[in-house]
C-alpha cells in the first residue's frame, strides 16, 4: 500500500478534499494544515446549498472540519509550499505523494524531497494548463475536465496520472462550489481506483497556456452554463 | 451598472482580475456599452473618418516594417518588434508565434509593456506608457484570435483594451486613435458572434 498524505489550505478546494476524504472513509497516512490564519468567508445561502449538494459545506472552515472530525494534523503558521520549515518537515517524512491543494509552483528544494506531490489541475492537460482553464473548456468543448499530475518545476507539465471528464456546471457559482467539486471528484477516483500504482504518462511538450480569464468572457462561459439550462427546462 | 475594468488609471491601479464577480447579462450590457461610449467619445476629437481602418489589411499600409533587434545595443525595441510580427503574422508566417507567446506572458503577468527589453526578453527600462505598444498587440491578438479561435488571444485582447480605455484621454496621435477604434470595433463584432454562439442574449 503507498502511504498517502494530504497538505491542506484555508480555502475552498481544501474544504471539498478534507470533507470528501471523511464522508468515503479514505484512509489518509498523513495530514499537513498550512494555516495562515485568515478571515473566513462568507458565503450566500444559494452557494452553500450549490456546495452542499456537490457533497461538501463551503461555509465550514477546513480549521473546524478538523477539529469536528478529531482528526490528528501537523499545523505550520503559513501557506508557502516552498517553506523552509516544511521541506524540513516533509524530508523526515515517509509519505510517498503528498496531495497538495493549494496552488503555485515548487521550487526544486522541495521537489527534492522523496515524497512526490500531486496536484489536481482544472484542465486537460497540455490543451488547458494555467488559469482558470474550466471557463476556457466550457466555451470551448461545453465541458470541463481535470487533470492529476505530478507536481514538476514548470506549470502543468508534470508526468499525468489520471484525467477525468464533467459535464459543465448547472449554475453560477463556478469558482467557489464547482472548481472544488471537480478536482476533488477526480482525487476520490484516484483513491478508488487505486491509480497511485500506475505508470504515469509523460506529457506533450507542446500545449496551450491560459492566463486568468477576462471578466467578458467569464460572464459568457457562466451564462452559457445557465441559460442552456434555461432553454432546456423551456 | 458601469463597467469597471476600464475605469480606473490601469497604469497606477493595474488590474489582475482575480476572482471578478459575476453580475449576470447586464454586465455584458454594461461592457459594450461602455466600449459603445469609448468610440463615440474618440469619434468626436477628430475630423477624420474614423472608420477609414475596416480590414487587418488596411492596417499593413499604415504600419512599416523595421528592424526590431539593436544587436549593437543588445535590445529590443517593443515597437518595432510589435510592427514586425504584426506584418509577419498577417501574412500568415506561424513562425512569429513563439515572439508573440513571449509578448503575452510578459503583459500578462507585468500588466505593463515595456518600451524596450533585453535579447533575453528582459525590460531595460522603466518607460511602458507608449499607447501605441498596447494597441498594436492588441491588433496582433484579435487577428490571430480570427484565424485560430484560440481563446487566449481575446482574452489578452480584452485586457489590453480596458487598459487603452482607461487612458483614452492620452489618446491624441491620430494613428493611434484610428487603430483604437478600429481594435475596439473589431473586439464588441466578435464578441456579439461569440454570445451568439453560446447561446447568451437578452432575448
Amino acid at each position: 500500500m503507498n502511504k498517502i498524505g494530504i497538505i491542506l489550505t484555508p480555502d475552498t478546494r481544501s474544504k471539498a478534499y478534507i470533507t470528501k476524504i471523511i464522508n468515503n472513509k479514505i484512509k489518509i497516512d498523513e495530514i499537513i494544515f498550512l494555516d495562515d490564519h485568515r478571515e473566513e468567508e462568507e458565503f450566500h445561502k444559494d452557494v452553500i446549498n450549490e456546495s452542499k449538494k456537490c457533497g461538501f459545506d463551503i461555509s465550514k472552515s477546513v480549521k473546524n472540519i478538523i477539529l469536528k472530525n478529531n482528526l490528528i494534523v501537523k499545523k505550520f503558521d503559513f501557506v508557502d509550499i516552498n517553506n523552509s520549515k516544511l521541506i524540513k518537515y516533509i524530508k523526515k517524512s515517509n509519505i510517498e505523494f503528498f496531495i497538495f491543494t493549494g496552488g503555485g509552483i515548487l521550487k526544486k528544494d522541495i521537489l527534492n524531497c522523496k515524497s512526490k506531490f500531486i496536484h489536481f489541475h482544472p484542465g486537460i492537460v497540455p490543451k488547458y494548463r494555467g488559469s482558470t482553464c474550466f471557463y476556457y473548456s466550457i466555451l470551448n468543448e461545453n465541458n470541463c475536465g481535470v487533470t492529476s499530475f505530478i507536481m514538476d518545476e514548470n506549470l502543468d507539465t508534470g508526468d499525468i496520472i489520471y484525467q477525468k471528464k464533467f459535464d459543465k456546471p448547472s449554475h453560477k457559482f463556478i469558482d467557489d462550489v464547482y472548481d472544488a467539486h471537480i478536482r476533488s471528484e477526480t482525487m476520490l477516483d484516484l483513491f478508488n481506483k487505486k491509480l497511485f500504482n500506475k505508470k504515469f504518462k509523460k506529457q506533450n511538450v507542446k500545449g496551450n497556456t491560459y492566463y486568468i480569464i477576462h471578466p467578458v468572457l467569464k460572464h459568457i462561459a457562466t451564462l452559457s452554463c445557465i441559460m442552456d439550462l434555461k432553454n432546456k427546462s423551456n | 451598472m458601469e463597467y469597471q475594468y476600464s475605469k480606473k488609471d490601469h497604469f497606477k491601479f493595474p488590474e489582475k482580475y482575480q476572482r471578478t464577480s459575476f453580475k449576470n447579462l447586464e454586465f455584458l450590457n454594461a461592457y459594450k456599452k461602455s466600449r459603445e461610449f469609448n468610440l463615440e467619445n474618440v469619434n468626436e476629437n477628430v475630423n477624420e473618418n474614423v472608420n477609414k481602418i475596416k480590414k487587418f489589411k488596411d492596417i499593413s499600409f499604415k504600419i512599416e516594417n523595421r528592424n526590431w533587434k539593436n544587436s549593437k545595443k543588445k535590445d529590443i525595441n517593443t515597437e518595432k518588434l510589435l510592427k514586425f510580427l504584426f506584418l509577419n503574422i498577417i501574412k500568415k508566417s506561424s513562425k512569429e508565434e513563439i515572439l508573440l507567446n513571449k509578448i503575452i506572458k510578459k503583459f500578462e503577468i507585468k500588466k505593463k509593456i515595456f518600451e524596450s527589453y533585453n535579447l533575453e526578453f528582459k525590460e531595460n527600462t522603466k518607460k511602458y506608457s507608449n499607447l501605441k505598444n498596447y494597441i498594436l498587440l492588441s491588433i496582433i491578438c484579435l487577428f490571430k484570435f480570427k484565424k485560430t479561435k484560440n481563446l487566449k488571444f481575446l482574452n489578452t485582447s480584452l485586457k489590453l483594451n480596458d487598459l487603452i480605455s482607461s487612458q483614452i484621454k492620452r489618446l491624441i496621435i491620430l494613428e493611434d486613435i484610428l487603430l483604437y477604434s478600429f481594435v475596439i470595433k473589431k473586439e464588441l463584432e466578435i464578441i456579439v458572434i461569440l454570445m451568439s454562439e453560446k447561446g447568451v442574449s437578452n432575448e
